[in-house]
């Protein structure tokens, strides 16, 4: 089997000739200078910043927090709105890289929102497939909201799904105590796939101000510190729903990925990752194939079949 | 161009208690990098997610060295000083668009102001403005004597105006009230980077004289290109937040809001 086709995988909308795609809000539109040190077109895909309908100005700085092994941010969502990226954005990145599939992250405040943005982004003819963002923890409208209701998240989906033209992805909110429960919810209204983990809501306070740091007072945990959870909820959540899922949630490198793939994964996104190796998806991308070989790993799909065949029989 | 690379560090002295002065030596662009100009560091233990921002304060493209000057103030910080001559560092840059003197004519009579942290970037820049001839005063602030560092290289390239909050060297107060009592004069341009306050002291000061005034912010910043948003500031003219990392860290004094 060729390097290029053990990596090769494929999902809903998604036919991708590696698994990695840098995670929405960390990686802009493309445009940023991250694009000045690699090549995109050596992507799996991009998942790019949430559109909403409006441009959203987002929180009060400061908006980013370190933590140990983990990072704070509350960015709300920032976003010029889905007219702007129509027109300015998508455009520039669907030039610059024809075949590089695209898949867009949508928030909205109200379920007519959703439906809206879903409407124009998926009929724009520049994206791959839609990661509808239920679980954003740092709008006080809407966003988690529709993450943590079971039935709420139900409807939403089946309302994007019947308006959209390109497939569905839901991104689950961690900041459930069910997470299989909303899972089975969004499978239920027809999602063709899901994306998991968002951030786990925190905070950190400053000594000197004794104030919390960040301007939204709590923000989203993200990084190395969160991948147990992310591999605990994934493995949960692919054992109880037959549908793909897109990983994130502190991956740093190969062997993490393949953790991820051995918890019920079909693809990886990377975000936080980034902010330390700007090269990190490339850099995974590279080292895969190698540390495949070493764990006996003939292909991605040969994984995928492996890990998700063989739940009837386990546990 | 934008490049990560391993830098060694050749050298690292304490300027003042808690201020150190870092040499780091490697591959770098230093054709791009200009006054005003930062570069994100990385840590030196893996447990840190981010990076940490500072700005260039001298560079020496021919011995390859870029210098950073900076303040212990966390952990990152401290973990730094504690990083031995001879360690590598990882250091993304250059970045951010820097001070705008490629049309500063060699006639011209410009104003540096600055305070604490804000110094470094103001070394390269004094320097660059003195090569292309132009009379340069600079005006800086700290706490005590003790924490002075920087006045070497700002009195070899024009006049080094002083101040100290406890008046133990210099003039006694801050940079603004320094400012206050010299002679009016006609700058024709006014660079500046420090804390929030002397920044607002320098654009509510110059608001009605013709200076074109340049204000250098610091943010907290995760990614430092431009791709997370986190570092933002709002400006006169709408809305949509600048990004600090990329459409400054220098912005134009009289749009921007601090
Ligand atoms: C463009 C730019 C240039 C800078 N240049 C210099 C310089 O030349 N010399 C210097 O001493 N300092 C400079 N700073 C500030 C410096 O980045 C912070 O002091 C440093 O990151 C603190 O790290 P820490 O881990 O020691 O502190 P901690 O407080 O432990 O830091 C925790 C987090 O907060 C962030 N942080 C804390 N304070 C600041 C701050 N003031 N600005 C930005 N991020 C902060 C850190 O990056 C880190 O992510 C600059 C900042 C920016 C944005
Ligand atoms: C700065 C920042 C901005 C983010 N913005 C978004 C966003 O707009 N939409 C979204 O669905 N997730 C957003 N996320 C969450 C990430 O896409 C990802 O789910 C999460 O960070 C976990 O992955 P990681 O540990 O690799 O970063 C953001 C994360 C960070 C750190
Ligand atoms: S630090 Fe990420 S956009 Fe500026």
């Amino acid at each position: 089997m060729t390097a290029a086709s053990r990596l090769a995988v494929e999902l809903p909308g998604l036919n991708l000739k590696n698994p990695v795609m840098p995670a929405s809000g960390c990686f802009g539109f493309g445009d940023n200078r991250y694009a000045e040190m690699f090549d995109l077109n050596e992507l799996g895909a991009i998942i790019i910043k949430a559109a909403t309908l409006k441009p959203r100005a987002g929180n009060p700085v400061p908006r980013i927090a370190e933590t140990t092994s983990g990072v704070l941010n509350a960015v709300g969502l920032q976003n010029p709105g889905v007219d702007v990226i129509l027109r300015e954005k998508l455009p520039v990145l669907h030039q610059k890289y024809p075949t590089l599939p695209v898949v867009a992250n949508i928030a909205g405040a109200t379920q007519a929102e959703y439906v809206e943005v879903a409407k124009r982004m998926s009929a724009s003819g520049m994206v791959s497939a839609l990661e509808l963002n239920i679980s954003c923890p740092n709008v006080h409208e809407g966003g988690m909201l529709f993450g943590t209701d079971p039935q709420i998240a139900q409807q939403l989906t089946k309302a994007v799904k019947e308006v959209s033209q390109v497939p569905v992805y839901v991104k689950l909110s961690p900041n459930v105590t069910d997470i299989v429960a909303i899972a089975q919810a969004v499978a239920a209204g027809g999602a063709d796939g899901l994306s998991m983990i968002n951030t786990l809501l925190g905070m950190r306070i400053d000594l000197n101000s004794r104030k919390p740091i960040l301007g939204n007072k709590t923000g989203g945990l993200s990084g190395p510190g969160i991948k147990p959870i992310a591999v605990r909820m994934i493995y949960q959540v692919s054992r109880a729903v037959d549908l793909p899922i897109i990983a994130m949630g502190g991956i740093e490198s190969a062997a993490d990925v393949l953790e991820m793939y051995m918890a019920g994964a079909s693809a990886v996104a990377i975000g936080t990752a980034h902010f330390n190796n700007p090269t990190a998806c490339p850099d995974i991308i590279k080292a895969l194939p190698s540390k495949m070989e070493d764990l006996k790993i003939n292909s991605l799909s040969e994984l995928i079949a492996e890990v998700r065949g063989g739940y009837p029989n386990d546990d | 161009m934008l490049t990560k690379s391993d830098m060694r560090i050749i050298a690292q002295e304490e300027l003042a208690p808690s201020i150190y002065r870092i040499v780091l030596y490697g591959k770098f662009d230093y054709a791009q990098a200009r006054p005003g100009c930062f570069v994100m560091l990385k840590l030196p233990d893996g447990t840190y997610q981010l990076r940490r921002p500072l700005a260039i304060a001298a560079l020496a493209p021919l011995q390859e060295t870029i210098t950073l000057i900076y303040r212990v103030v966390g952990d990152g910080t401290h973990l730094l000083q504690q990083t031995a001559v001879g360690a590598q560092l990882n250091i993304l840059g250059p970045l951010g668009n820097g001070f705008p003197i490629e049309n500063v004519e060699s006639t011209e009579n410009v104003l540096l102001v600055g305070g604490g942290t804000g110094v470094p970037p103001l070394m390269l820049l004094a320097q660059a403005l003195k090569d292309k001839g132009c009379k340069v005063t600079t005006a800086i602030g700290f706490r005590t004597a003790a924490l002075i560092f920087g006045e070497k290289e700002f009195e070899d390239n024009g006049q080094l105006l002083l101040a100290t909050d406890d008046g133990s060297k210099g003039f006694q107060g801050n940079v603004g009230q320094l400012l206050a009592t010299q002679p009016e004069q006609t700058y024709t341009k006014v660079y500046a980077c420090g804390p929030n306050g002397l920044l607002q002291m320098v654009q509510t000061r110059f608001a009605g004289t013709t200076a074109e005034i340049y204000l250098s912010l610091e943010s907290r910043m995760a990614c430092g290109v431009g791709a997370c948003e986190g570092c933002v500031v709002s400006t006169k003219d709408g809305t949509y937040n600048k990004r600090v990392c990329v459409e400054g860290p220098v912005f134009n004094g009289r749009e921007v809001r601090l």
